[in-house]
C-alpha cells in the first residue's frame, strides 16, 4: 500500500507567507492579541497565514489566543497566558513515518487529533508538567474494559 | 497519503490551573472513537466517556478519578476557548466520467459547498488529488489523474480565494477507494479529493 509510485506530482506555492517559509509543519489559522513564536532562542511576531516549524515556542499574553492546524489536520487552540512547545512533527504517511509532540509548560489548550491520531496513536504524545497524555486505540480500551 | 480508514478523533482540553493543578477534559466530538490516557509517574487513567475529566497536582501525582465536567462550568471556563478553535479540516470527493476530466453531473453541484469551505477556512491551505480507476495502462492513468486534478486546480485559481497554498497531487490509479483486480471499471475510484485545511 505504500509503494506508490508517485510521479507526476505536482507542487504550486501560491502567495507565499511573509517571514515564515511554506513548507513548515503547521498553519497559522488565528491570532487575538499578544502572540509571539520563539524559534532558535528568537522572538518572532506571528500572524494569519505563517507557518509553524517543529521547536516552535507559541507564547500567548493576557488577551492572547493562537489557532493552528497541522499538516495531518489536528487542531490546536491555545488560550491566554499560556506556554506550548512543538516538540517534533513529522508526518510522512507514504514512508510511515510519524513523530507529534507537544509539550504544554502551563496555560490553557484545546487538542483535536487529525490523520497521526488514526494512523499512529503511539507516535503522539502531548506533555504536562505531572506528565503525558497519549491517545489510546479503541482495540486497546476494549482490553482494559 | 492514506484516506480510507475511518477517522479516529479526540478533542481534549488542558487547563493548567495556577501552579499546582491541571485538569484534563475530554470533549464531546461526533467522531465514534475519542478516548485518552493519562500517565504519570504514579499511575495512569484512561478518559473514554465524552465531558468527564481528571485533575493532577504536585503532591499526589496520580490522576484523579475520572468526574464529569458539568456543562455550565465547561462553557464558562473553556468556553470562548472551544469556540475560537479552528475549524476541522474538510475534504470533497468530486467524481468524473470514464477516461475523462469531464465531472459526473452530481459531482458539479458541489462546487459551491466547496467554495464555502474554503472561504470559511481562509487562511488555508488545499490539496488536490487526483485518482484513476484501474482501466487502462498504469502510466497513463497517473497522467489522466493529473489532468483531473489540474482541472479541479484550474477551477480553484479562477475563484480567486486567498488560498495560502494550493497541493496538486496524483495517485493514479495507485490508491484506489474501491480496491478492485486490475483492468476494472469502477466510478466511485474515478475522483478527485479536495482536502481544505
Amino acid at each position: 500500500m505504500y509503494q506508490w509510485i508517485i510521479t507526476g506530482l505536482f507542487v504550486c506555492f501560491l502567495f507565499c507567507g511573509s517571514v515564515f517559509a511554506s513548507d513548515g509543519i503547521a498553519i497559522v489559522k488565528q491570532v487575538q492579541g499578544t502572540v509571539t513564536v520563539k524559534r532558535a532562542g528568537e522572538a518572532l511576531p506571528v500572524e494569519q497565514g505563517d507557518r509553524l516549524r517543529a521547536g516552535d515556542i507559541l507564547i500567548t499574553g493576557g488577551d492572547g489566543h493562537i489557532g493552528v492546524i497541522f499538516h495531518d489536520g489536528s487542531i490546536l487552540s491555545l488560550g491566554e497566558r499560556s506556554f506550548l512547545r512543538v516538540e517534533d512533527f513529522v508526518f510522512k504517511p507514504i514512508e510511515s513515518e510519524f513523530k507529534f509532540n507537544l509539550d504544554l509548560k502551563k496555560g490553557t489548550a484545546l487538542f483535536e487529533s487529525g490523520k497521526i491520531g488514526t494512523l499512529s496513536p503511539e507516535d503522539f504524545t502531548f506533555t504536562i508538567p505531572e506528565g503525558t497524555i497519549g491517545i489510546r486505540g479503541t482495540k486497546f480500551l476494549v482490553e482494559v474494559r | 497519503m492514506k484516506k480510507l480508514l475511518p477517522v479516529l478523533f479526540f478533542l481534549f482540553s488542558i487547563a493548567l490551573v495556577g501552579c499546582s493543578t491541571t485538569r484534563i477534559v475530554l470533549l464531546d466530538t461526533d467522531k465514534a472513537a475519542n478516548a485518552i490516557i493519562v500517565t504519570t509517574p504514579k499511575g495512569e487513567l484512561v478518559l473514554d466517556e465524552p465531558n468527564t475529566f481528571t485533575e493532577l497536582s504536585p503532591i499526589t501525582t496520580k490522576p484523579a478519578a475520572a468526574k464529569v465536567m458539568d456543562q455550565r462550568e465547561l462553557q464558562e471556563k473553556y468556553g470562548q476557548l472551544i469556540s475560537s478553535a479552528p475549524l476541522a479540516p474538510v475534504h470533497f470527493l468530486l467524481y468524473f466520467e470514464a477516461d475523462s476530466t469531464m465531472l459526473m453531473a452530481q459531482s458539479k453541484k458541489l462546487f459551491p459547498t466547496v467554495e464555502i469551505a474554503i472561504k470559511n477556512r481562509i487562511p488555508c491551505d488545499v490539496n488536490i488529488i487526483g485518482h484513476t480507476d484501474s482501466t487502462g495502462p498504469k502510466k497513463y492513468n497517473i497522467e489522466l489523474s493529473l489532468r483531473r486534478a489540474r482541472w479541479v486546480y484550474e477551477w480553484l485559481l479562477d475563484r480567486k480565494l486567498a488560498v495560502k497554498n494550493i497541493v496538486v497531487e496524483s495517485y493514479g490509479e495507485d490508491d484506489p477507494l474501491i480496491p478492485t483486480p486490475d483492468g476494472f471499471i469502477e466510478p466511485r475510484n474515478r475522483r478527485v479529493e479536495i482536502l481544505i485545511r
